[in-house]
């Protein structure tokens, strides 16, 4: 790497500033990047003079906060036309593979993907004492992946303390072929826009209109658009790698994560891309609790939901003790294995259960 | 859409705009009507909008804040024992986590963490109020990244501090007067060639210029550096690259309209200014002449308007 001259060291850090330090809350907005472009550029100016500054700003980064992955360089390179098409072929031959190794992958699955509802039962009994039939109390209810708002981002998120990787089986649902395969079209006629993605990269000053996305964190784009983005980026420099990349990253069991809106975020390919799982739109999500294929995320107001596909299919779980239910916020959720789980509550209450979420106790 | 003053589009827009996410805030939980919300809503767009904000600006500037984070913290300041007990079971933990990655060491981490804790809570009381931390956060970025910059100041500035009282115990303990600060040796650089230097820097843009004291004088990595203005890494790498070979081609092309030939001028540039007696280690200590970051201000006048 080229040195900057001598001289240029000495004078750079004789223009130190020491007044007119910016405050906590501006300092973090720019962090998460929800600072508008006027505020940015005064800060920085001020970060570059400022070396106390520029050191809170480090400590102030988040451990697991990732760059951006798209280098400004590609911006130029997609501006060529033929490069461009190329990216859009590669890409189309990238989603055409991945769906054929599902396929595959679902014809040789010999256990099938259906939700298996979960029967919460009330019971008022000891711990010690055999679990008895009672008869459940709560319909479950079950979301399947059709009704999965699959919003696709660029960047990863950051991940909750709690939440855990989760592997999954190659099995994929018919639903989830599906959903991919009517993705494509949505592929190329995105890849054709490389300007408007180039342009959602640059910090934003306002959240779109449904005030879901705050700015510049979560790219609010329609299903596919940021899984294309990266594939197309990488397409650009090593078509020949994609299949063997594909087909590892097929095999990974998915990553959860919650992200500090309370929404539910998964990846399929080891963390590289990012999507949110509705779950639950009207709770905000603080816990999750990953075995394999099975996975718990529990929030606000007791809002507590199962599913043992990956995500696939959801079923909402209301643990019941003598006719009270849980529904209190629920900050944490552990399942060792499938059958033992144990859930506390902000309220400091402690709800277990020895048989997958059938029958609970409360402390 | 018509421009409107903060005032009269905060009593038109702001206000329903506010109205429309109390619901979302939820702002009853914890006691807050309507108009108190408003207030604390009003109150965080008058410090950041511009004195003439159009109705669309106000509209996403309030959207965008974490109206329930900010309810929580500002319920906590006006001592709601509620939203204590929710603000202590979402970020006790990680308020010693965030000591720790900060201070690197379990026992400084702890002392960082309690002393946030006891401003967080208010243990001063100014007019017969308490004063908490808490009610300075506005909201624009998450709770926890607040107290993770809180506690990064607060660590910066007791590192300041300690600095300056670990220098006097060790010259007390030595037995010797302190000592008067040795005058820095002037330097001895070509007016010239600073004068060009300092042009070449100022047209630098303050990114760039951020970079270039990120790298050079702080020592940080290409990935610390990308992570902080979320670019890819590499990005920086070229950017590093082309900032160092463009800085040194205008203070070349500056020494030369200064009169210089262009020999002379690379010669000048070459010059090693630890040839010239200066003590570049002691330049790069700041001085703290400055008071530390401090939310007082923004405490005392925000203390009002919730609970």
């Amino acid at each position: 790497m080229v040195q900057i001259p001598k001289i240029g060291l000495l004078r750079l850090q004789q223009g130190t500033v020491l007044q007119n330090h910016p405050d906590a809350e501006l300092i973090t907005a720019f962090i998460e990047n929800s600072i508008t472009t006027r505020e940015r550029t005064t800060l920085v100016e001020h970060l570059s003079k400022c070396y106390d500054c520029r050191e809170i700003v480090s400590l102030s980064m988040p451990e697991r906060l990732e760059a951006v992955a798209k280098p400004r360089g590609a911006g130029r390179w997609l501006s060529w036309p033929a490069l461009r098409w190329a990216g859009a072929v590669a890409c189309v031959a990238v989603v055409g593979t991945v769906v054929t190794l599902h396929y595959e992958e679902r014809s040789r699955s010999a256990v099938g993907n259906t939700a298996q509802p979960i029967q919460v039962a009330t019971l008022d009994r000891k711990s010690t004492e055999p679990a008895s039939p009672a008869p459940a109390v709560e319909k479950p209810t079950q979301q399947t992946a059709a009704g999965v708002n699959a919003e696709r981002q660029v960047t990863a998120p950051v991940r909750q303390k709690k939440a855990i990787e989760g592997e999954t089986s190659s099995s994929i649902s018919s639903n989830q072929t599906a959903h991919m395969a009517q993705t494509e079209p949505e592929l190329n006629s995105q890849l054709q826009s490389a300007d408007a993605l180039e342009a959602q990269n640059a910090p934003r000053a306002a959240p779109s209109a449904s005030g879901a996305v705050v700015p510049g964190r979560a790219k609010e784009a329609a299903p596919g658009i940021a899984m294309d983005k990266t594939v197309a980026n990488q397409e650009a420099k090593a078509v020949s790698g994609s299949n063997a990349m594909l087909a590892s990253r097929a095999s990974l069991l998915p990553r959860w994560a919650l992200n500090s809106d309370g929404s539910l975020q998964r990846s399929r390919d080891g963390g590289n891309t990012w999507e949110i799982v509705s779950v639950a739109p009207q709770s905000r999500l603080r816990a999750l609790a990953a075995n394999g294929l099975d996975i718990w995320v529990g929030g606000s107001s007791g809002a507590l939901y199962h599913s043992s596909d990956a995500g696939e299919h959801w079923s909402q779980v209301r643990p019941v003790v003598n006719g009270v239910t849980l529904s209190a916020d629920i900050i944490g959720v552990e399942f060792p294995d499938l059958q033992h789980g144990k859930i506390s509550t902000s309220s400091l209450e402690t709800w277990t259960t020895d048989d997958a979420g059938q029958h609970w106790q409360k402390q | 859409m018509p421009k409107l003053g903060v005032q009269s589009g905060m009593e038109q827009t702001g206000l329903q705009f506010a109205a429309e996410i109390y619901e979302k805030s939820r702002a009853a939980e914890f006691g807050l009507s309507p108009e108190n919300f408003a207030d604390i809503v009003q109150e965080v767009t008058k410090k950041y909008l511009a004195t003439e904000a159009s109705a669309a600006d106000i509209k996403a500037f309030v959207v965008a804040l974490r109206v329930e984070e900010l309810v929580l913290a500002r319920s906590c300041a006006a001592g709601h024992e509620r939203a204590w007990e929710v603000f202590l079971t979402r970020y006790r933990e990680k308020l010693y986590d965030i000591a720790a990655y900060i201070a690197k060491e379990s026992s400084a981490a702890r002392e960082l963490a309690d002393s946030l804790y006891a401003d967080l809570y208010g243990t001063t009381m100014r007019d017969g109020r308490r004063v908490s931390k808490l009610a300075s956060y506005t909201g624009r970025g998450s709770l926890e990244g607040w107290l993770r910059t809180v506690l990064a100041q607060e660590f910066v500035n007791r590192y300041r501090r300690q600095r300056r009282l670990v220098s006097l115990d060790e010259e007390t303990e030595q037995g010797t007067q302190f000592p008067a600060s040795t005058p820095e040796p002037q330097t001895q650089v070509d007016s010239r060639l600073a004068a060009a230097t300092d042009g070449a820097l100022g047209e630098l843009s303050s990114e760039d210029r951020f970079i270039l004291a990120s790298y050079y004088l702080d020592s940080r990595t290409l990935a610390d550096i990308a992570r902080t203005l979320r670019v890819h890494e590499s990005t920086i790498s070229r950017k590093l690259d082309k900032i160092a070979k463009s800085l040194r081609k205008r203070i070349l092309a500056g020494l030369q309209q200064r009169g210089m030939s262009r020999r002379q001028a690379q010669e000048a540039l070459e010059i090693d200014v630890r040839d010239l007696g200066l003590n570049l280690h002691s330049r790069l200590l700041q001085e703290s002449s400055h008071r530390p970051f401090s939310n007082k201000e923004a405490e005392a006048g925000a203390g009002k308007g919730s609970g």
